[in-house]
């Protein structure tokens, strides 16, 4: 069976196009972040368990603040609380918490509580008890009388 | 060396027992409560181990895993039991089970990407319990491993790649074929070491090395890369290249963009959004295959897609080692962190902040498999000359290069 090295001219047209279609593709998504708008960093959207973490920590930050986190950070002076998981510094966004369980199961069970009525002491202790034991946890100061 | 392993007595059953403790080990450990979620043992040990580890299996000893896989000993076992003759599978099984089998595979790996396998043990433990369920219940309906040859969508995965592998059971030579065919009496496949089919259905089992002395062979010789595939296997192939490029996309700093600008700009859920980017993973694939099929004038649509599953099969598998030797290179580092997490001597976990790497020799190992397939399917193409170069070229050349880019982009080691 003869064998030639012709170029497919259609082949070659298609792939183009289709080169030119990805190359754009790419660059209408590197728009996507929405970290200066308000919402949740780019890393935020990993997870879908990592998004609502984030939209957690941006809401209920004076919530965040007053849990430890027992994922292990507690190694690192840096970390105090569990906000520091999710944001350094208001606006300015952690990536540690996107690809931690323990901080966005963390997270999502204080919300949950919280929004059944508990008040931040009581979701304090039942963070406690159920996340102590999983690794250094962070320290953080108890919560207030009263709140 | 491989022949003279085939022919003990403890081949493949020592294997066999090894890898049944290993898929009790990673079942008991799915099951079991952890510290972290992402540093479960038993997902570790599937999916950062096995599954990266698969792929390089079937191309140097084609589906000699099927050998070691521990569920068909399941169902051996449970045939040996005493009790009435078992029928031949029913031909609707014979002849519908692979496209069950694929089917399967479709749905294991777009289950893979929207659950998070890699990340949920007990989901992993399910996976595991339900391919042996399904070995054993079949094994107790039908004579021999009708699991194996016709319905396991691993199975159908290796026997792709078995096609591109070196490594074949054979004849000794001309002289032996008669009595390797009789060697092959008791194959549990009922395949024969004659069969052209042969290297897509044997399993390496060892029966016929065992029972027909010196007449049948391991041994490797440059593989036939096929012209066209079956229809089914054609499909599975398009399938397979669809997940491998989802999968490779959802490694990449473009899935995290994607998401951002679907689910805050367009205001979709989180799981439409990455349903939507599967399913043009793979219906994208299996699109174009259909398409060049139908737009082949004069010609049969199945034939058609056969020839271009053909020529997709040699990128479906660079694909997939490619995204396996991504995943191994992180397999030290998170199997440090497994390990000390299962003995508690770690004081908690910290991640990586920043997961995204680019390794230049890996990056230039991608490069070269997506090359190499992509030189390979194009080689038949031209070798054929049946007059559709042109779309059985751009077949190849849009995953192809789809998957160039993806690999272009700085990648998490796991998942």
């Amino acid at each position: 069976m003869p064998m030639t090295l012709r170029f497919p001219l259609w082949g070659g047209v298609l792939a183009a196009l289709s080169l030119g279609a990805l190359a754009l593709a790419a660059a209408g998504c590197t728009g996507g972040s929405s970290a200066d708008d308000g919402g949740p960093p780019r890393e935020a959207y990993r997870s879908e368990k990592a998004l609502r973490g984030y939209q957690i920590a941006l809401r209920q930050g004076e919530l965040l603040e007053q849990l430890p986190c027992y994922c292990g950070c507690g190694q690192d002076p840096v970390y105090k609380n569990l906000l520091d998981c999710f944001l350094t510094a208001p606006g300015e966004f952690n990536t540690h918490a996107a690809n931690c369980q323990v901080c966005l199961e963390e997270a999502l069970d204080a919300d949950e509580w919280r929004a059944s009525g508990l008040s931040v002491a009581d979701v304090r202790e039942r963070i406690d008890a159920r996340y102590e034991g999983r690794g250094t946890p962070t320290e953080t100061p108890p919560v207030p009388a009263g709140q | 060396m491989l022949t003279a392993l085939f022919r003990q007595r403890w081949y493949p059953s020592a294997f066999q027992a090894a890898a049944g403790l290993a898929a009790v080990v990673a079942v008991y450990f799915g099951l079991r409560p952890v510290r972290h979620a992402e540093l479960n043992p038993g997902a570790a040990l599937v999916w950062q181990l096995w599954w990266p580890v698969l792929p390089f299996l079937g191309v140097a000893l084609a589906r000699a895993w099927c050998a070691v896989c521990p569920f068909p000993w399941l169902g051996d076992a449970l045939q040996r039991l005493p009790g009435r003759g078992r029928p031949l599978a029913p031909h609707f099984v014979r002849g519908f089970g692979p496209w069950f089998a694929a089917l399967s595979l479709l749905a294991l790996g777009v289950s893979f990407l929207l659950f998070s396998f890699e990340s949920d043990g007990r989901l992993t433990a399910v996976v595991l319990l339900a391919f042996a369920a399904m070995a054993a219940s079949t094994a107790l309906a039908w004579r021999g491993r009708v699991w194996c040859r016709f319905l396991c969508p691993l199975g159908m995965l290796l026997r792709l790649y078995a096609r591109l592998s070196p490594f074949s059971v054979r004849p000794a030579n001309e002289a032996s074929r008669g009595a390797a065919v009789r060697a092959a009496a008791r194959c549990p496949l009922l395949t024969t070491p004659v069969a052209a089919e042969r290297t897509a259905d044997c399993v390496v089992c060892g029966d016929c090395f065992k029972a027909g002395s010196r007449a049948v062979v391991g041994s490797f010789r440059r593989p036939a890369v096929p012209f066209a595939l079956e229809p089914v296997e054609a499909a599975a192939v398009g399938a397979v290249v669809g997940l491998l490029l989802a999968d490779a996309f959802r490694m990449t700093p473009l899935y995290l963009d994607y998401m951002a600008a679907v689910v805050s700009g367009l205001g979709w859920s989180y799981d439409l959004a990455l349903g939507v980017a599967l399913a043009l993973g793979v219906l994208a694939t299996l699109s174009l295959q259909a398409g060049i099929g139908l737009l082949r004038r004069g010609a049969a649509f199945w034939a058609s897609f056969g020839r271009l599953g053909a020529v997709l099969l040699p990128l479906a598998l660079a694909l997939h080692l490619a995204l396996s030797l991504q995943h191994l290179t992180g397999a030290p580092a998170a199997f440090t962190s497994v390990l000390a997490e299962a003995a508690l001597v770690a004081p908690g976990h910290m991640p990586p902040s920043d997961a995204y790497g680019t390794s230049l020799p890996l990056k230039l190992s991608q490069f070269a498999l997506v090359g190499g397939a992509l030189l390979v399917g194009w080689t038949l193409v031209l070798r054929r000359r049946q007059g559709e170069g042109a779309a059985v070229t751009a077949g190849l050349a849009v995953p192809a290069l789809a998957g160039g880019f993806i690999f272009w982009q700085p990648m998490a080691a796991a998942c």
